[in-house]
């Protein structure tokens, strides 16, 4: 069949719409000179260099790094957890549950933000990582409960049935068979979910104290002066993600044998 | 009945006895999905050591009384007994019972050994020796032909192997009955085939009881001591092959097992086991099966029982419809004036030839009309 040439036209001017907008941070964060204009003066990596000697770039990392590993950890288990009782158990007060747990992916992080800082507030607590972690929890649960329970619903009772048939307990038919089958699906949510949180800036702004996440520290900074520096920022944040879909494969590649996420995901069913 | 166990004992023993111990008895069982049964009212006795096969068309019920059995559907009614003791409330990990799923729900996660190990290492945690396992494992591979295929990943089978890697994870338990959900539908013919031999193989070399469930009934014929034809969720006729094939006692049974003709008959007059029946002017004797005295049905003739003859001395008179030559011999259809008849000739006739049909005094089966 002849593609009409117009359909053409719009895919490269999306296409180009999307990505030529990070390919330009890309190469500026590489720029010599201090300007944002075409063309770039040289190839530099002063940028770089600027950014890691940045003490507050370095502790705003970290601290981004720790409040995504901490609430991707808990939301994960709590969230996989949740979407097999979800999924699983058949009470009538399950259904609304499930509606007010999926809630937050509605709700304006804007809202949650002020609202968190609101009770934050009146409890007297003082804003720090834990009160991060909790602001990025509550956002990210609703996508593992997603990732996590749809693949439960793709999932094989017959699997589950067998192991009781041949003598599992529910409880050790969940940790031999349930859990280890839905394990690639949990790795995915866990990887979505450390990118959201990361990323995440709205509510962040709000419970964040005087360590600020990398996003924050950029927002910050962006406010006094066009500092071309964000671009390196920007640029090592594209990175990360690359990184944490590169070593999940590996681990998956290491203790499944086969496939990365990605393949087990496709090949599941 | 206070001293039935030891007699049942003796008779179990007795291989070509008959009568043989119950395994598990099914009383009055009934399952409802909404207002409708799945099961109405079923009661069997499973003999131990039997092979037994659950056959119907689907939506029979048959593959819900077996999950019924495995304990991973609970029955709306009635009992199962293992022992003398009802185990309607026994979780399935606890019944002595393995399953032999229709989709084989071999782990993806786990190779075939760990597959078949399973069973052994859920139920006997940590006393046993690793290399006790593995001894068994390896048994259990032999036993259904795949030794040195344990690395394998279930992905990696073939739909027969697969088939044996569930056979084998089910056998390594011991179960005191195995449940078969139409092991071999997903299979190709020739591998369908190869499987049956295995399964009888099995079945003799382990002394289980086997439950098949089927919807083939060439499969039923061919394995089972025993067939429960199940229609509606009820037992239609409960018998061993050769009966089922012969004196089946209804025309659902005459029509789902083999292959033959059916012919308008009246059924004129009841002599104890037989009737006599007036076909197309002729009034003969046949077999009864559920026929009613003064009322029209059907007449069952299997085409090994029906003979080709010269047209005079032929009970129905007609032109040969099709002749299909089988090797062994030829299956011919005469066309009747009152419907096609089935026969199996030693000889080759032509299509358009006209011959006389004619078959022995008690090979007729007396049928009532479905309905009637």
């Amino acid at each position: 069949m002849k593609r009409p040439p117009t359909l053409t036209l719009v895919a490269i001017f999306l296409m180009g719409f999307l990505y030529l907008p990070v390919l330009l941070v890309v190469l500026f964060a590489f720029n010599s000179g201090a300007g944002l204009t075409w063309p770039i003066d040289g190839i530099s990596l002063r940028w770089f260099d600027a950014i890691f000697n940045d003490s507050g770039f370095r502790g705003a990392f970290m601290m981004s790094i720790k409040a995504a590993v901490t609430s991707t950890a808990i939301a994960t288990v709590v969230g996989g957890l949740g979407a097999i009782i979800l999924e699983r158990q058949r009470r009538w007060w399950l259904a609304p549950v499930a509606a007010v747990s999926r809630l937050p992916i509605m709700l304006p992080p804007l809202l949650i933000g002020v609202s968190l800082l609101t009770t934050i507030a009146a409890l007297e607590i003082s804003l720090s990582l834990a009160t991060i972690v909790a602001g990025h929890v509550i956002f990210i649960i609703p996508y593992v409960l997603i990732v996590v329970g749809a693949r439960l619903r793709g999932f094989d009772m017959q699997l589950e049935h067998a192991a009781r048939d041949l003598g599992a307990t529910p409880a050790q038919t969940l940790r031999r068979v349930t859990i280890p089958v839905i394990l690639p699906a949990v790795g995915g949510a866990a990887l979505l979910t450390f990118g959201l949180s990361f990323d995440e800036i709205y509510i962040t702004n709000f419970v964040s104290g005087n360590d600020p996440t990398l996003t924050v520290y950029v927002l910050s900074k962006l406010r006094r002066t066009v500092d071309p520096s964000v671009n390196a920022v920007a640029t090592v944040l594209l990175l990360i993600p690359w990184i944490a879909l590169g070593l999940s494969a590996l681990v998956m590649k290491r203790s499944f044998g086969a496939g990365s996420v990605l393949v087990s995901a496709r090949s599941r069913e | 009945m206070i001293q039935s166990d030891k007699y049942d004992h003796e008779m179990a023993e007795h291989e070509s006895g008959g009568v043989l111990k119950s395994l598990v008895e099914i009383k009055g069982l009934t399952k409802q999905f909404g207002y409708v049964s799945a099961i109405d009212n079923v009661s069997l006795d499973i003999p131990e050591g039997a092979f037994f096969s659950l056959l119907g068309p689907s939506g029979c019920g048959k593959t819900t009384l077996l999950r019924i059995i495995a304990g991973l559907e609970r029955p709306t009614s009635g009992d199962i007994v293992l022992d003398g003791k009802s185990i309607r409330g026994t979780a399935p990990e606890r019944r002595p019972f393995n399953l032999v799923f229709q989709t084989y729900a071999l782990f993806p996660h786990l190779t075939v050994a760990d597959n078949i190990a399973f069973g052994p290492r859920v139920q006997r945690s940590g006393r046993r020796k690793r290399s006790a396992l593995v001894e068994e494992v390896n048994e259990a591979l032999r036993l259904v032909e795949l030794d040195g295929l344990g690395d394998r990943m279930p992905s990696e089978l073939s739909g027969g192997q697969a088939q044996r890697v569930a056979l084998a994870r089910a056998l390594i338990n011991r179960p005191r009955l195995l449940l078969l959900d139409e092991p071999m539908a997903a299979l190709d013919r020739h591998v369908r085939l190869m499987m049956r031999e295995q399964l009888l193989r099995i079945h003799a070399a382990t002394g289980t009881t086997f439950l098949l469930v089927t919807h083939d009934q060439e499969e039923a014929l061919s394995m089972s001591d025993s067939i429960a034809l199940m229609r509606d969720g009820c037992v239609e006729q409960l018998a061993d092959p050769h009966t089922l094939y012969q004196q089946p006692s209804s025309l659902f049974a005459a029509q789902f097992i083999g292959t033959g003709s059916l012919l308008p008959a009246l059924f004129k007059e009841r002599r104890g086991e037989k009737v006599v029946v007036e076909v197309a002017g002729s009034v003969i004797s046949a077999r009864c099966a559920d026929a009613v005295a003064g009322t029209h049905g059907r007449l069952l003739l299997r085409p090994e029982e029906v003979s080709l003859v010269p047209p005079a001395q032929g009970v129905l008179v007609g032109p040969v419809r099709t002749s299909t030559f089988l090797g062994h011999r030829t299956e011919v259809v005469v066309g009747t004036e009152i419907g096609d008849v089935r026969a199996l000739s030693e000889k080759v006739v032509k299509p358009g030839e006209c011959v006389g049909v004619s078959w022995n005094e008690t090979a007729g089966v007396a049928l009532k009309d479905a309905g009637a």
